[in-house]
């Protein structure tokens, strides 16, 4: 258990930080971009969907981030420690920060005097985003490039802006039209992407 | 020398996955946006039609009671769209500022708000609500006339009044509201605007301001990805080093790399250009025009060039002095908030990355707005060219330093 905090830790202070950093701008900054005072329903989902969705990207498509070095991930490949093993406390700690980010947005317009529906709107949104940064996480083990992880996933959100009806059930910023059912989705598909771009890795080191 | 590096950067770029993306995603966004039945729609305007498109007038009068139709329904909704620092953000009045919002209206109108509410209710009754065309010929004829004797500088106190209310950039802004009101065109001026399309625009021209418009919303991001992903390649690849080693100046070296990117961004975009700029040479012939080939060259040209010189030359700038990939958040965030902050969509020319056109013709509004477009691309042009000068200058103090002037030695 000591040796995936060590390697946490290591992981948070030589690659993550930065990006903790900029979420942290991205709430402090929150205040001039959007309103919390009195929402009505689709307007505390459009904060969610369209501004709180950037933190999915932040925080989970740099997950592979140290493995873009070939001496780090000829070293992680060396070792008997499962890849699974290695991640899962970074997808763990990126979701206990993104949860955070969350419900603190929530809380924001809670106080605000909003007039909606607070289960709902923090179970979709909790879903949505972690489906959104799953796209970025699955993006990044297969190319083995953030930059492309980033790409494909600000590309599937700039695509849902205008043509969301091309994605059917996984289409983003449903709340803000009054639907709430898409969540399982957005979960399940959250879940396969997280849990196939950690496949994706283990297969990589197992071919070499 | 400088020929053999622009090459080999060429080739670099052809092999790269994100370039690869680049070409996949804008090939497939534009071809969706840029409908096929546009070129089979324009056709001359006939006398008896029910609506001929809308047009934008500067009359003052106009402009009032266009500005107050717009607050009664933002009143109405107390939904009010603004953009403070270029983003969209939605505010939500109090009670109390509400009830000042309406002192505020009625004192321009003489009028209650019931009274308003129940006149737009009226107006928009008299439409086919299934209809998107009569919904936006009824949001065009939508007015609220002032009370007799009220002046332009009471109108534009009292939207300064509205803006204390609702805070900065919204549509009460004067510098919004002064920009025009969309008022329905009649068959003279749809006949004026058709004939300045065809003789102007020779129809090739204005097609292409639309393509440039779709172009511009997703080159204001994708190019970020092709530039921080070439600039740390090297650095990624562990030849960093190396390179620094070179004889060839940093000058050289980022110039032909720029120019390199530059082109294979821009090669997409001019050959899409001209492939969805066809039918329109040939609706130009039904007209008796020949339509201007080379308006896929040089529309998009002043357009687009700029603004893709300036997304990479900007990402190539904060990359090679960071070292990471924050030219990514800070330039998607610029992006988006230039994509949400356009107050109109058609001729927001002010410093605006993005410059809209959402429209097929409207080329008399086009040559009003023309100088304050060329001003703009200008601005974008040297901004980029600003950018790469200090990008070399950035460059060659990494060499003579031997790494990054930011990090000691770790991968971001």
């Amino acid at each position: 258990m000591e040796k995936y905090g060590k390697v946490t830790a290591s992981f948070v202070k030589r690659q993550y930080f930065p990006h903790l950093l900029l979420i942290l701008l991205f709430v402090v900054f929150s205040g001039g971009f959007v309103s919390f005072r009195g929402l009505e329903s689709a307007q505390a989902a459009k904060v969610m969907e369209m501004y709180v969705a950037f933190a999915g990207i932040l925080l989970f498509t740099p997950l592979f981030m140290p493995e873009q070095d070939r001496e780090i991930w000829d070293l992680e490949r060396s070792k008997r420690t499962a890849m699974w093993q290695l991640y899962l406390p970074r997808i763990l700690l990126a979701l206990l920060v993104c949860i955070l980010v969350i419900s603190l947005f929530m809380g924001l317009m809670v106080r605000g005097g909003g007039n909606f529906d607070v289960g709902s709107l923090l179970l979709g949104a909790y879903c949505e985003i972690l489906f959104l940064g799953s796209i970025g996480f699955f993006a990044s083990a297969v190319t083995n490039q953030v930059v492309v992880g980033y790409m494909i996933a600000v590309v599937y959100y700039v695509v849902n802006i205008g043509g969301g009806q091309y994605l059917g059930r996984f289409a983003l910023f449903q709340m803000m039209k009054g639907e709430y059912g898409s969540w399982i989705y957005w979960l399940l598909g959250a879940v396969a992407l997280l849990a196939s771009g950690v496949v994706v890795r283990e297969r990589v080191r197992r071919r070499g | 020398m400088f020929g053999a590096l622009f090459f080999k950067e060429c080739k670099q770029v052809l092999k790269s996955l994100v370039y690869f993306i680049y070409v996949v995603v804008f090939v497939l966004f534009i071809t969706s946006q840029m409908s096929g039945d546009s070129a089979v729609r324009l056709q001359a305007p006939e006398p008896g039609q029910s609506y001929y498109g809308t047009t934008v007038a500067k009359d003052e009068t106009l402009i009032m009671e266009g500005t107050l139709a717009n607050l009664v329904e933002d009143i109405n909704h107390n939904s009010w769209v603004t953009y403070p620092l270029g983003f969209y953000k939605g505010v939500t009045l109090t009670d109390r500022e509400t009830e000042q919002a309406k002192a505020i209206l009625e004192r321009c109108t003489g009028k209650p708000f019931e009274v308003l509410l129940e006149e737009m209710a009226g107006h928009f009754g008299q439409y086919d609500q299934s209809s998107a065309e009569e919904m936006d010929a009824a949001q065009a004829n939508y007015r609220v006339s002032v009370k007799e004797g009220f002046t332009y500088a009471e109108f534009e106190a009292a939207m300064k009044e509205i803006c204390g209310l609702v805070g900065k950039g919204s549509a009460y802004e004067k510098s919004s509201y002064e920009y025009g009101i969309r008022i329905p065109m009649t068959y003279e001026l749809a006949k004026e605007e058709f004939d300045a399309l065809c003789e102007k625009d020779r129809v090739t021209r204005a097609y292409m301001r639309l393509f440039c418009d779709y172009a511009g919303i997703v080159l204001a991001i994708l190019p970020i990805f092709v530039g921080v992903s070439r600039a740390l390649w090297d650095r990624r690849a562990k030849v960093q080093q190396v390179m620094f080693s070179k004889p060839a100046s940093g000058a050289r070296i980022i110039v032909s790399r720029y120019l390199a990117n530059l082109v294979m961004l821009c090669i997409p975009v001019f050959v899409t250009a001209f492939l969805l700029q066809q039918p329109f040479c040939y609706k130009a012939q039904t007209f008796g025009i020949r339509g201007d080939g080379m308006a896929f060259l040089t529309v998009p040209g002043v357009w687009l060039l700029p603004e893709i010189m300036v997304v990479l030359a900007l990402s190539f700038l904060i990359t090679e002095l960071t070292d990471t990939i924050v030219a990514v958040f800070v330039q998607v965030a610029w992006a988006i908030g230039s994509i949400f902050g356009a107050d109109v969509l058609v001729g927001d020319f002010r410093m605006r990355l993005i410059a809209r056109w959402n429209t097929l013709g409207q080329t008399t509004l086009f040559s009003s707005l023309e100088k304050g477009f060329l001003q703009n691309r200008a601005y974008y042009f040297l901004l980029a060219v600003v950018c790469i000068i200090l990008t070399v200058i950035v460059y060659e103090r990494k060499r003579r330093k031997g790494g990054s002037l930011v990090w000691k030695n770790t991968e971001r």
